[in-house]
């Protein structure tokens, strides 16, 4: 009876000469490869594929003989950091995570894992290269760190904002012990808008902090701009800032979770009217929402004001959890909450911004 | 008066922007500025959902041939045929540029890596029937470029039948 490789080692070690295709065709525990929940590659010291199993060929198809790099990430050079190549340096086992493009275009995030295959001279020979899809996990990662740090912000948020209440309502009942109804009105506007900031910032903690399932619907973008900009008319009044809306009603009918949508504008419009509140180098302020066609097929929302603008490192970090040049009066939540709207809808932002000069923020989607 | 160095005259090919474009020659010429001949296509897939290319991504990939490169060299094409004899006349420094994305936005991004100081274009574009769009190109890039801009209009004279 012919003996059958244990593993692939051996398989490997028992030739002296390079390793080449045709060794790991019809191997018995092909199958048991082929099974594995993670894409599998054995590579020579070129870095070209030899052998690929099952679960690779699903996504990337058949990449024997091409160079990993190409395969993975699409580039005609090799990477910086290659586990691969560690390996065949050091014989060692080497762990990294890498950014993978699927066939599909997709992004993934992997967790890779090379360890050496000897010859009998203790040569390695060749590389097994393992990719386990960790997208998920990161995911959940995000998930959990964006509810922690939610926590931390939200108590600190709400205690600024009940000391504005107490703060407010101590003037209204001074106002009333006093019959002063000048003082009661002025304490009661220092109420409701702490009531509105705690309203918002847990909103977006929710939003951020909670997987929801959007729930679409057909209706006119203009419309649901038009709600969001009816939140905010007696703030740009109290602000002094000129709120124009300039919705398109001819925009037809498409589908979108219209209060996702409300929030989204709400959040942007909120930073736009705060960002002209902090400018004090111009003498007036306006904020511009319009809601109009991008091209035939798609529909564009943008908040556009002339605060003063960003410089290219606020840019930089605009969608990362918790960034806010507002200090202690923002979360950094808003544009997170922004980004994850956009992104359940499969739409596109795109930032125009010039220090000193203001900001535009136009959201991109298709009309459906 | 400045000397630009590199001046960006965005085109479309409308009556606008070969008006904007015979002013660009000009000052460029008597600045002996590189005059960077831009256009830039709107996607069919701004949102990027069907795997699509960005603009920004065909200098790195070898899709750009399938996604779009061979619209951009079309367009270049184009572009060459309408202003290259004028160009070539009194002009030496001069690239043409094809870009995939909003026109606003590819506009302040090419001009802010490449240093340009002065952006010329047309006040209008192709004529509002003609277009769906509602970007507020010369509008946006008056207010956001990081250099001078100078927006023209079609030859008035024509316009007003004189």
């Amino acid at each position: 009876m012919e003996s059958k490789p244990k593993n692939l080692s051996q398989l490997v070690g028992n030739e002296m000469k390079q390793p080449d295709a045709s060794q790991f065709h019809d191997l018995t525990f092909k199958s048991v490869l082929d099974a594995l929940p993670c894409y599998l590659t054995i590579q020579d010291a070129n870095l070209n594929i030899l052998f690929v199993n099952q679960t690779f060929m699903n996504d990337f198809g058949n990449g024997i003989g091409k160079a990993c790099y190409k395969v993975f990430h699409g580039t005609e050079h090799r990477c910086s950091e290659c586990p691969v190549q560690k390996t065949f340096a050091d014989k060692q086992v080497h762990v990294a995570e890498e950014i993978i493009l699927l066939n599909d275009d997709t992004v993934n995030q992997m967790i890779v894992y090379s360890a050496p295959l000897f010859d009998i001279f203790g040569r390695v020979s060749a590389v097994i290269k393992i990719l386990t899809n960790v997208n998920m996990i990161k995911e959940v990662q995000k998930e959990l760190v964006t509810i922690g740090q939610s926590f931390a912000l939200l108590t600190h948020d709400i205690k600024n904002m009940l000391e504005g209440l107490e703060g407010g309502a101590y003037v209204v009942d001074e106002g009333l012990k006093d019959q002063d109804w000048e003082l009661t009105t002025k304490g009661w506007q220092i109420v409701s808008k702490n009531v509105a900031e705690i309203s918002r910032v847990t909103q977006d903690v929710l939003y951020s902090s909670k997987k929801r399932t959007p729930n679409f619907q057909s209706v006119k973008p203009s419309d649901v701009a038009h709600q969001a900009v009816e939140l905010f008319h007696e703030k740009a009044s109290t602000l002094e800032i000129q709120f124009i809306s300039q919705l398109n009603p001819s925009l037809p009918h498409t589908t979108m979770d219209s209060p996702s949508m409300v929030r989204m504008l709400s959040n942007l419009i909120w930073n736009a009217l705060e960002a002209c509140d902090k400018d004090d180098q111009k003498p007036s302020h306006s904020v511009i929402i319009r809601a109009d066609y991008y091209d035939k097929n798609h529909f564009m929302f943008e908040i556009e004001d002339n605060a003063e603008g960003m410089d290219e490192t606020t840019q930089e970090n605009l969608f990362k959890e918790f960034y806010s040049t507002k200090g202690d009066k923002g979360t950094g939540l808003g544009l997170l909450v922004v980004d994850r709207i956009v992104r359940n809808h499969k739409g596109k932002i795109e930032i125009l911004t010039k220090p000193m000069t203001g900001s535009l923020f136009r959201t991109i989607f298709r009309i459906e | 008066m400045s000397d630009y160095k590199n001046i960006l005259i965005c085109t479309d090919l409308s009556e606008h922007a070969n008006t904007a474009f015979i002013h660009a020659v000009d000052w460029a010429k008597k600045d002996n500025a590189k005059l960077h001949i831009f256009n830039v296509i709107m996607p069919d897939d701004p949102c990027g959902n069907s795997g699509a290319k960005k603009s920004s991504d065909f200098e790195d990939t070898d899709d750009a041939a399938a996604n779009g490169e061979d619209i951009i060299q079309q367009t270049i094409g184009a572009l060459k045929q309408e202003y290259k004899d004028s160009l070539n006349a009194c002009l030496t420094d001069f690239e043409f540029v094809v870009k995939i994305g909003t026109p606003d936005v590819e506009i302040i991004k090419y001009a802010k890596q490449n240093r340009v100081d002065m952006i010329i274009l047309g006040a209008l574009g192709i004529p509002e029937k003609d277009r769906a769009t509602r970007i507020r190109t010369a509008a946006n890039v008056s207010k956001f470029a990081p250099c001078q801009v100078v927006v023209i209009q079609k030859n008035i004279q024509q316009a007003f039948g004189i």
